[in-house]
């Protein structure tokens, strides 16, 4: 007799325990899923700066180091991006993704205020198009980096949440780090100088 | 169909009792045999008492696990794709052969009036095959494996999700999840025994018991297998041949579902899915997902002779060398012998046409709709498939196109939106307000599947800020009212986890709900008061019954925030009612049989909150 109600209480835990280990994984896969989108609009990012720095290369021929130095940056958020992509939510990643796009976000915010000086560069029609693309893929950056907040702070609730948190350790459910935002004051007007 | 299904789950559970029972005799008579051989007293077979224990436990963990497991697919058919390793399809830069696949999918849902299901692959599967899930067939979503895409041509593939439309359209997802949900129950069991076989082998103290029990449990959890597998294959083996015969009328092309068919019976892999959770979806498939006596589907021949009767039965043997090296050129070749015979042709529209064309698709609607994908500007097509600017080509949708009127619209939201929405919103304004308005709907379908990967914060900011902007002028145009009542409908089931559970309204509201939704109807639909009244009075009486006798409303009474509460209410009725209620809906719309686009708009929001695949159903909703 006892030995049955033990039996369906350990029978009850495991159904528990099974039913959350699922909801966690979904939740994984719904933050990792969220960066996907993001990838998706970096790589864009990252596309579209070299063809920007070629354009400029013709009108801005004094400011080689500025322009060299968006490529820099551009390469090694690239790399960056790489290796955030095959973990994302990981904190050592999600932290050097954040650092280089900063710095890459600085450099073209450098070289959009040195564009200023060249009034045939602002009129160039590849310029423009190119930098107005450039816009809408920060923009649509910031949107998607707002869903996987949104998505890694739902997992990380879940993680912590008594007794999901049991299971977590259990089963070695890290906690995801956030994107942070790049974007500082200064660097928030960067994208906003019209050509 | 569920009456037959929980029978055969009942007797399932049955069985698996009088097994478990059986079983725990048997260790205790071993045990018996073990401390006291030489007893003289006969062993008890029959204990009332052990018999009542193991039931109870029994209906205990299968009851307990099937409600955990329906539980955790009533957030839809994205769980079951992500258990099945399906990987979301990245519309932004997809490969040829993903991008086919969107297309013919896209096409698929314009002309069967449901929105563009969330698209996935499964990557690791290279069998052919494909399913469909979801609650209602606005919450679907479709995945191909990946030999499914790479071998199949476009026809073919046009066949197999024709098929999978068809489960859509008839209402077989729910039965299909439900089917899941029960069968996961009797799984548990077998992944029980699994556990205690393998806690106790590992245990210091040699449980021999403890083994035995847990093989005995894996034992009878595969008998359970079995009971499920056979209640899978009564389930879905009928809906199978229905599905084909859809297949065919929608797409009115056999060679293209015979072709698929055909390439999946020479073809090494099969149909095979490797993925250890097939054993609980394989229901679900276009055709067989594990080798095994009880097949869940007909034998291909016979599916393939019903379709083209001219099979000789061999199949011509295929592997992957075979494929035609991709072009973007093949997916022109378009079935457009089926849409030259015609084009011409201009049926008058009666009630009777619309409601019999509900839930099905015919090749004109789909040839139709890939000239209708064609028309749109490829920018907004481009960037509907990013959340973001889904978001803001749908909020452009409701901008006026007075430029005065629409400046008060953009300071309304000026404060409240987030900066990037805004900025697109912008962004967008000049070419969304030239589009045609007979592409306008039909954005709003292809912006869904983006739309549902907002994250829920950004969800309430974009329905607050299209609220604003609809609300603007302090008037709400029918097609307001339609955009708005699409999404909200549409990705409330997402993101609140609501309308999903059939609710019965009580009487009094029910009639309120009818009656102000005739009503408005009745209003839109004709012009003078006169007619107003006989198309109203026309529709009540196919619905005396339920709403009996009440004047219609006047006009001043009708606003359209409690229209849509009313229409929401309604949704979560069960099915019957809502066609009787769309019935009433079209009648009265048709009664004067013009049919002007915003009626036909406000009439397909209504058959979109009720769940009901309307195919766009104007010959003439090409003209503007």
């Amino acid at each position: 007799m006892a030995g049955i109600i033990i039996l369906g209480l350990i029978i009850a835990a495991i159904i528990i325990i099974v039913s959350i280990y699922n909801n966690m994984v979904t939740f994984r896969n719904r933050y990792k899923n969220a960066y996907s989108q993001i990838d998706v609009q970096l790589k864009r990012r990252y596309n579209l700066i070299p063809n920007l720095v070629e354009t400029a290369k013709g009108y801005m021929q004094h400011e080689k180091e500025t322009l060299e130095a968006v490529i820099k940056a551009r390469n090694s958020a690239l790399s960056a991006s790489k290796k955030a992509s095959e973990n994302p939510g990981d904190a050592a990643s999600m932290a050097g993704l954040a650092g280089a796009e900063a710095l890459l976000t600085g450099s073209l915010g450098k070289l959009f205020a040195l564009s200023e000086n060249y009034p045939d560069l602002k009129a160039n029609q590849n310029m423009m198009q190119l930098s107005e693309e450039l816009s809408s893929t920060e923009n649509r950056i910031s949107f998607a980096r707002q869903a996987f907040n949104d998505a890694v702070t739902i997992y990380n609730t879940a993680c912590e949440k008594f007794p999901n948190n049991m299971i977590s350790n259990m089963f070695n459910f890290k906690q995801a780090q956030l994107l942070e935002s790049t974007e500082s004051p200064e660097e928030r007007k960067a994208p906003k100088v019209s050509f | 169909m569920t009456v037959l299904l929980v029978c055969l789950f009942a007797a399932a559970v049955a069985v698996i009792t009088i097994a478990v029972y059986f079983a725990i005799m048997f260790i205790l008579f071993c045990s018996s045999l073990y401390s006291m051989p030489s007893s003289s007293k006969p062993f008890v077979w029959w204990d009332q008492k052990i018999l009542l224990y193991t039931s109870i436990t029994t209906l205990f963990v299968v009851i307990i696990s099937s409600a955990s497991k329906i539980k955790a697919l009533s957030r839809g058919g994205s769980y079951i794709a992500q258990m099945m390793g399906g990987r979301l399809i990245n519309f932004n830069n997809p490969s040829p052969e993903e991008k086919r696949f969107i297309n013919v999918v896209e096409e698929m849902s314009i002309a069967s009036g449901v929105s563009v299901p969330l698209i996935y692959v499964l990557d690791k599967e290279q069998g052919i095959n494909a399913f469909a899930a979801g609650y209602t067939p606005n919450s679907a979503i479709i995945a191909a494996t990946s030999g499914c895409l790479k071998l199949l041509s476009r026809d073919e593939l046009q066949g197999v999700v024709a098929h999978e439309y068809s489960h859509i359209l008839n209402g077989d997802m729910r039965l299909n999840i439900r089917l899941m949900g029960f069968l996961g129950g009797i799984h548990t069991l077998s992944t029980i025994g699994y556990f205690v076989l393998r806690g106790s082998s590992r245990g210091r103290r040699g449980s021999f018991s403890g083994m035995f029990f847990g093989l005995m449990l894996l034992t009878i959890g595969s008998i359970g297998m079995l009971c499920a597998r056979i209640i899978q294959c009564a389930v879905s083996r009928q809906r199978e041949f229905l599905a084909d015969a859809s297949s065919v009328q929608f797409t009115r092309n056999p060679d293209g579902l015979s072709g698929a068919l055909q390439k999946i019976g020479g073809y090494v892999k099969s149909s095979k899915i490797m993925s250890p959770e097939a054993k609980e979806t394989c229901h679900m498939f276009f055709s067989n997902a594990l080798t095994s006596f009880f097949a869940t589907h007909p034998p291909l021949k016979e599916r393939i002779r019903l379709i083209d009767p001219n099979f000789r039965g061999r199949f011509k043997k295929i592997s992957m060398k075979d494929i035609p090296s991709f072009t973007a050129a093949t997916d022109l070749s378009n079935a457009t012998a089926a849409q030259s015979s015609f084009a011409g042709e201009q049926e008058a529209v009666t009630p009777e046409s619309v409601l019999s064309s509900v839930g099905t698709v015919s090749p004109e609607n789909v040839s139709q709709s890939s000239d209708l994908l064609k028309e749109l500007p490829a920018s907004i097509k481009r960037e509907l498939s990013v959340p973001l600017d889904a978001a803001a080509i749908t909020c452009c949708l409701v901008l006026d196109k007075s430029p005065e009127k629409r400046g008060k619209q953009i300071s309304n939201i000026n404060k409240s939106a987030p900066k990037a929405l805004l900025a697109e919103i912008l962004r967008h304004a000049k070419t969304v307000i030239q589009v045609e308005q007979k592409l306008r709907l039909p954005i709003v379908d292809l912006a869904i599947p983006a739309l549902r990967q907002l994250s829920s914060p950004q969800y309430d900011n974009f329905i607050a800020c299209i609220k604003t902007l609809i609300e603007a002028d302090n008037k709400i145009s029918l097609f307001e009212f339609s955009v708005y009542t699409i999404i909200k409908h549409r990705l409330d089931m997402e993101f609140k986890n609501i309308g999903k559970k059939t609710v019965h309204l009580n009487g009094p509201q029910l009639q309120a709900d009818l009656l102000l939704i005739l009503s408005l109807l009745a209003y839109s639909g004709n012009t003078d008061s006169e007619k107003t009244q006989k198309a109203f009075e026309a529709c009540q009486d196919s619905l005396i019954n339920i709403m009996g006798k009440a004047p219609i409303l006047p006009l001043e009474k009708i606003c359209f925030s409690s229209l849509g509460k009313a229409l929401e209410r309604i949704a979560s009725e069960e099915p019957k009612l809502k066609k009787m209620a769309f019935e009433a809906c079209t009648r009265c719309v048709l009664f004067d049989k013009i049919v002007s686009k915003g009626e036909a708009e406000l009439l397909r929001a209504v058959a979109y909150c009720f769940d009901l695949p309307l195919p766009p159903f104007l010959p003439q909703h090409s003209k503007d």
